[in-house]
């Protein structure tokens, strides 16, 4: 199942040839789509099928980017592309968007459906409408085994009988079927069911289908889709004014003659049919309340699910605190990098290096190699590892969607969708991960007020880590006051925010999935993928970061280098503002280019003993609430556009300084023995 | 002008009242009192008394009374609940609608009500025959998701909503007219069972899916 090295550059190759003919001429070739509801394991076959893997969570933060791969199947060579989960083609999401899409406008040739065998009906309701599209189609219905588990068994050549198209089961997560689902993928049947419905818009189908019948290859399923009230030009192009009109009115006439939306009636229909295959092709046995079931009752029971969010909160923290933060940290970065590669490097560096500012650069005080490399690699990565680790488990074991449902209560009552707690959660992970996931919630308005708390208070894996290590200096109460500030700060933001800008939260509809066991090759290897994301965006960053702070210290503007010119500017506001000493508003503004940069200044200040408690604190809380790192900045402008992004900046600055000042002036006033 | 009589005797535990109390004619035009009065005690529904200042119901005016207050509050309910008018809108429309409730007709909105016994007002409902009935019946009254205790089988009846997006998802997710479900709870949010499928939603959508009690637990 391994990808070597031989194969990987053959088949880019391939892809990159292949590209470069769709351009120049439509070649037949077999391009498959995998569809299906969400949270089927389409994922995993795509995985089956292409030996490259892609994501296997159900949240569309990480599969809103389609997967393509090759797989080669009986000597053909055959393009597998992954779509989001899609409950019918009448998108109710953008990714359900996307993935109608994919099957109507990109030369798909078969399709491939993934099923949940256990929920039969909702399966065929779509492969009923998928069918009208007239291309070749299998029917896959994966985890055989969880439907065996509640006594469910199907009648499969009966089923294919009726549907007219091959019909596989599988168990993909353990690759049963899988040969006989590739083979069956290379098939030309067309599916041979129909589905009609009442006369009124059977005839305004028909005349539908004239009229657009130059204009797509799937006259049926267009005009299916504009009866039931989606607009034409997000179906199809090149439709003429007059031609528009005289569909509307087609459309209008028919609305009249149904006393429900043509949606409903027509859904009905496809639905009907749905129950009718089922009644002959399905039979429930006995269906035993499992342990799966108790548990999964557990989670979202009002008061034990509360419990089992906290511990799982609680234990997420702990085990990226203290196994990464802890153990992982002090391994690579005392033992590996400290007591080895920097001095090591040092020395190669000071001995062969001509120049002193290049040393400098390198290894000095705020050097490329001493202190870039060492802090993405050596603290930073291990931290994030760990979170991505623990993260991808809540995923695989069907526990996310259960967080956003006990997440719902409070989110709703600062205007947030529960589905909001995904991102947030994930924000404790990496900030920047964190603003791309905010694509899951549905419209614009919610999307920027979660970017904002993310941009505004919660604190990334590595920054909290180091923030919690902080916080061993200090008493109870004030690791108290730290978290206390930041969490009352973060709710009166997010309400103030759903109150002045426009628009309404989106409903709370969520399907929860059961609670599986994690298999954790996968939750490894999404881990892996998610590393690689870090490495790649991280590592640069710190470089520069370093770099750009080394040349500070070096350049010299009159008397005193840049980095002192700045320290000097900032004291005042620092200093006096804040309390904290004039070193720290290097780290202030190193947190800028990464955020546990500036808390490790902290925390060396605070290991040398040079901050007092308060200071701690105030600190604490002005590193959480400062402006993201540079990383989570571009993700912003690149979700949310320049305009959003500096706003989020110009507000956080002020802020997040005055909070500081007021808790400085608090602590001191009233000596509150932090 | 009965029903007002009806308000401020019946529903007041009185036996009278003077005519001038009686606040006639709120949003139409001049109400003739007298004429009215005149026509009533021809009818026999009324009685003034020797000063004629006072008025009080006959029996038989109070029975048709009772039936006018009854339509006119379902027709408000009618309005209010399953086509969502706005109130302004509901008060003049409830008021002519009363007037095409013929007995067959009341019925089967009573019955497609669930026979509410109160009005959007927070005004009791009198009962009529088919109310009666039906508390002997096995329930089979209307109810949306949010009404229906925990534990129940439930069939969808029908999903009223104004909200496209709404209506697309829940539809996108089988519940149509006819789905078979069963609540498992209501709280940290409503959480029904469709075949293997698990849905959450909130109250507010929950409000909109109304249903028909299958057998119960």
């Amino acid at each position: 199942m391994s990808l070597d090295n031989n194969d990987f550059r053959r088949q880019t190759r391939r892809r990159i040839r292949r590209h470069y003919h769709r351009h120049r001429r439509r070649k037949q070739e077999a391009r498959v789509a995998l569809v299906g509801n969400a949270n089927v394991g389409k994922s995993v076959i795509f995985s089956r099928f292409t030996g490259k893997y892609a994501s296997v969570s159900n949240y569309p933060g990480t599969t809103v980017e389609v997967s393509r791969g090759t797989s080669i199947i009986d000597g053909h060579e055959v393009e597998i592309i992954d779509t989001p989960g899609i409950s019918s083609l009448l998108a109710a999401s953008e990714d359900e968007e996307v993935a109608r899409r994919i099957i109507l406008d990109e030369n798909t040739t078969t399709i491939v459906q993934v099923a949940d065998a256990k929920n039969l009906r909702r399966a065929l309701h779509l492969a009923l409408q998928l069918a009208e599209t007239g291309l070749p189609q299998v029917l896959t219905l994966n985890m055989m085994d969880e439907a065996e588990k509640v006594g469910i068994s199907i009648d499969f050549d009966t089923l294919s009988l009726l549907l007219g198209i091959p019909v596989v089961p599988t168990v993909a997560i353990e690759g049963k079927g899988i040969p006989s689902l590739r083979k069956h993928s290379l098939n030309t049947q067309r599916p041979s069911i129909k589905v009609l419905h009442p006369t009124p818009i059977e005839n305004a189908l028909d005349t539908l289908e004239e009229m657009i019948n130059d204009f797509t290859p799937y006259p049926r399923v267009i005009a299916s889709l504009i009866l039931m009230d989606e607009p034409v030009s997000k179906l199809i192009k090149g439709v003429s004014i007059e031609n528009e009109e005289a569909i509307e009115q087609i459309v209008t006439e028919v609305a009249n003659s149904f006393p429900d939306p043509i949606s409903l009636v027509m859904m009905k229909s496809y639905a009907d049919k749905a129950q009718q295959i089922m009644d002959i092709i399905l039979t429930i046995g006995e269906r035993r309340t499992t342990f799966a079931d108790r548990l999964s009752d557990a989670t979202i029971h009002p008061i034990i699910g509360t419990f089992i969010f906290a511990a799982v909160l609680v234990v997420t923290f702990a085990f990226v605190g203290y196994l990464g933060a802890g153990i992982l940290v002090d391994l690579v970065e005392g033992y590996l990098f400290e007591d080895h590669i920097n001095p090591w490097i040092t020395d190669i560096v000071e001995d062969h290096v001509p120049f002193a500012s290049v040393r400098e650069i390198l290894v000095g005080e705020y050097g490329m190699i001493t202190v870039g490399i060492t802090l993405a690699i050596a603290v930073v990565l291990p931290i994030v590892m760990v979170f991505f680790f623990t993260f991808a488990l809540l995923e695989d074991s069907g526990y996310m969607p259960r967080l956003a449902l006990m997440g719902n209560r409070l989110l709703s009552k600062v205007g947030l969708n529960g589905k909001a707690v995904i991102p947030l959660v994930l924000g404790t992970g990496c900030g920047a991960m964190a603003i791309m996931s905010t694509r899951i919630l549905e419209t614009k308005r919610e999307r920027v007020i979660a970017t904002l708390l993310l941009a505004l208070g919660i604190p990334c894996s590595a920054q909290l880590a180091v923030i919690i290590g902080l916080m061993t200096y200090i008493s109870p109460l004030g690791a108290l006051v730290v978290f206390g500030v930041v969490f009352s700060q973060l709710l009166l933001i997010a309400y103030l925010a759903n109150l002045v800008l426009p628009g309404e939260t989106s409903d709370f509809i969520l399907e929860i999935p059961p609670l599986r066991m994690p298999k954790i090759s996968n939750t490894l290897m999404k881990t892996w993928i998610r590393m690689e994301w870090f490495l790649t965006e991280a590592v640069p960053v710190f470089l520069v970061g370093s770099l750009l702070v080394s040349l500070a210290n070096i350049v010299e503007i009159g008397d005193a280098s840049l980095l002192d010119h700045i320290i000097n500017a900032g004291e005042p506001i620092v200093g006096g503002l804040l309390g904290l000493p004039e070193d720290t508003v290097v780290d202030l503004m190193l947190g800028f280019l990464r955020k546990d940069y500036g808390a490790a200044g902290f925390f060396d200040l605070a290991h040398e003993g040079k901050l007092t408690n308060a200071q701690l604190v105030v600190g604490s809380v002005v590193l959480i609430l400062f402006v993201p790192c540079i990383a989570a900045f571009f993700m912003i402008v690149k979700e949310h556009g320049v305009k959003v992004a500096l706003g989020t900046i110009a507000f956080i600055i002020p802020f997040s300084i005055a909070i500081g000042s007021i808790l400085h002036l608090f602590l001191n006033l009233l000596e509150v023995p932090v | 002008m009965l029903e007002v009589l009806w308000t401020n005797l019946v529903e007041s535990d009185r036996n009278n009242c003077l005519l001038d109390e009686l606040k006639l004619g709120k949003d139409q035009e001049e109400f003739d009192v007298q004429a009215a009065v005149v026509s009533l005690v021809k009818n026999k529904l009324i009685k003034l008394s020797d000063d004629k200042k006072e008025v009080s119901m006959t029996p038989i005016g109070q029975e048709l009374a009772k039936k006018v207050i009854r339509r006119h509050r379902l027709s408000e309910r009618l309005f209010k609940d399953i086509l969502q008018v706005r109130n302004r809108e509901m008060e003049g429309a409830s008021c002519r609608f009363e007037h095409l409730l013929t007995p067959g007709i009341e019925k089967n909105v009573c019955t497609l009500l669930g026979h509410p016994t109160y009005c959007p007002h927070g005004r009791p409902i009198p009962p009529g025959p088919c109310c009666r009935e039906h508390r002997f019946q096995v329930e089979s009254a209307i109810l949306p998701l949010s009404h229906i205790p925990e534990g129940t089988q439930a069939k969808v009846a029908y999903i009223s909503t104004n909200k496209i997006k709404r209506l697309n998802r829940l539809l996108s997710f089988g519940l149509l007219p006819g789905t078979e479900i069963k609540l498992e709870k209501k709280s940290p949010a409503l959480i029904l069972k469709l075949d293997e499928t698990v849905l959450a939603l909130e109250k507010a959508v929950a409000e909109d899916i109304f249903c028909r009690r299958a057998g119960g637990e």
